[in-house]
């Protein structure tokens, strides 16, 4: 439902969220953010199945967003253990980085298949800035699970 | 024999890292689709959020209509306060000026004497343009020089003695005949033969022209005008004036100026015609010979101005 919600706003309304060249990669987010707060040590194969959502949904060669998006999630999910992404302060970088290396993985894609004709360097300028808008836009996104998650003091 | 297997296989496909490795290879197939299939499935995908896409874009229309209509409405309140601002202004304005009125009306009211020390007569100034050569041949040719034409004078008649300057403004702009015509403040002619639309002027030096002038002493720096006695200015045609009449028994010299006596009272600041370039006493003679350089130059000015004596309204007004 999520999927299809975000798909829906990424096909109808990309051009009121875009910023010059650069626009949120919302299906990313989704996927990192799963990947983030779900504690099952297999959670990357939801980000794999929204990567196949994303490649449905967007133009280019299909299993592209699913493959970058396995591997993010796989990554992801080992590094957890590692560092506090529990915590809001961290889900930020986590995912602008997350989502700028997806972004530059499937900008790589596209101009090894042939698919763009933009520069290398533009299409890796703009992974960088699609990164750090994500990473903006993340923001409500873990305030919000992190209030719905957090156990209310009138809890038994 | 088989479960042991079928276990162990369980067992592998769930470890992650397996997991990982289908995940990759199912991409992988996925990327060897071919272009048509894999154009169908994105069909079938978008087909399935299009009744959303359709729902969205309805949404996004009816939330820009709103939007316009409320800037719209933003920007008619943005006039309306505005021009109650100016309202509250003007009347504010309107009741300092009512106020401003009634005060001038009292004023008015309670100094009627002042009325009476306007001067009876007043000058206005018409402004004209020297008409030139070729101008005059335009209207010649015509027949729209019409100064003169009320005395029955055509284009083609002999003159004898005809000033030479014609303006272009005539009896439209209420000039009359012997009216001063002054070019920077100071005296170039006078008025001849006054038509419907042009005027001719003889300047000072010509031929016939005759005006009462006031002779005066040169100015000294910080003192009032002294002035001498009246004489009469004559044109001669040649490249000074002459002025006649003054006796032997005025002190007179070079230098001295000439006003016209004919705007006093009129003007409040008496008009220039020119100074005293040469002095001459004939032996014998009760009347000393002098004369003036004109102080407009012998070439024609471009504008000048006619001096108009009219009623002033405000003494009139004041008649019962």
């Amino acid at each position: 439902m999520c999927v299809y919600a975000i798909a829906v706003v990424e096909s109808s309304c990309a051009d009121a969220l875009c910023i010059g060249h650069v626009g949120p990669d919302l299906m990313a987010l989704m996927a990192v953010m799963w990947v983030l707060w779900n504690p099952s040590p297999r959670a990357f194969v939801a980000a794999g199945f929204i990567g196949l959502a994303s490649d449905l949904f967007s133009p280019g060669r299909l299993g592209t967003a699913t493959a970058t998006f396995l591997v993010m999630g796989y990554l992801l999910v080992r590094l957890k253990g590692k560092f506090p992404v529990q915590k809001v302060v961290w889900q930020i970088p986590a995912v602008s980085i997350a989502v700028g290396l997806s972004a530059a993985t499937l900008g790589l894609a596209c101009w090894l298949f042939g698919e763009t004709s933009t520069e290398l360097d533009t299409l890796l300028v703009r992974a960088a800035g699609v990164g750090i808008y994500t990473g903006g836009m993340a923001l409500p996104c873990a305030m919000t699970l992190s209030w719905i998650t957090k156990p209310t003091p009138f809890a038994v | 024999m088989l479960k042991p297997n079928h276990a162990r296989l369980k067992t592998r496909l769930g470890s992650p890292v397996v997991q990982l490795a289908i995940g990759l290879a199912l991409s992988v197939g996925l990327m060897c689709v071919p272009a048509r299939h894999a154009s169908k499935l994105k069909g079938i995908a978008i087909d399935t959020v299009s009744p959303a896409l359709c729902a969205v874009a309805s949404v996004r229309e009816s939330a820009r209509r709103v939007t316009g209509y409320l800037q719209a409405y933003i920007n008619t309140a943005r006039r309306l306060s505005n021009t109650k601002n100016k309202l509250i202004e003007l009347e504010a304005e309107n009741k300092r000026l009512s106020v401003e009125l009634e005060r001038l009306e009292a004023q008015a009211r309670s100094e009627p004497g002042d009325v009476a020390g306007e001067p009876l007569l007043q000058a206005i100034s018409v402004p004209a343009r020297v008409l030139g050569r070729a101008a005059r041949g335009y209207l010649e040719r015509r027949h729209l020089l019409d100064a003169g034409s009320d005395c029955g004078i055509d284009s083609g008649a002999l003159v004898l003695d005809a000033p030479a300057a014609r303006l272009d403004q005539g009896a439209n702009s209420s000039l009359r005949a012997g009216s001063l015509v002054l070019s920077g403040g100071r005296v170039w002619g006078k008025t001849v033969e006054v038509g419907p639309f042009t005027t001719s002027v003889r300047t000072v030096t010509e031929q016939g022209y005759r005006d009462v002038v006031r002779l005066a002493s040169r100015p000294v720096q910080g003192h009032r005008i002294r002035w001498g006695p009246e004489a009469i200015l004559e044109g001669t045609g040649e490249r000074f004036a002459r002025i006649r009449r003054v006796e032997t028994t005025t002190a007179v010299s070079v230098g001295d100026m000439v006003y016209s006596a004919a705007a006093k009272g009129i003007t409040s600041e008496p008009l220039f015609y020119g100074r005293i370039i040469r002095v001459r006493r004939p032996v014998g003679a009760s009347h000393w010979e002098l004369w003036m350089e004109p102080a407009v130059g012998a070439n024609e000015p471009e504008t000048v101005a006619v001096m108009c004596v009219e009623l002033n309204p405000l003494r009139l007004a004041e008649r019962p």
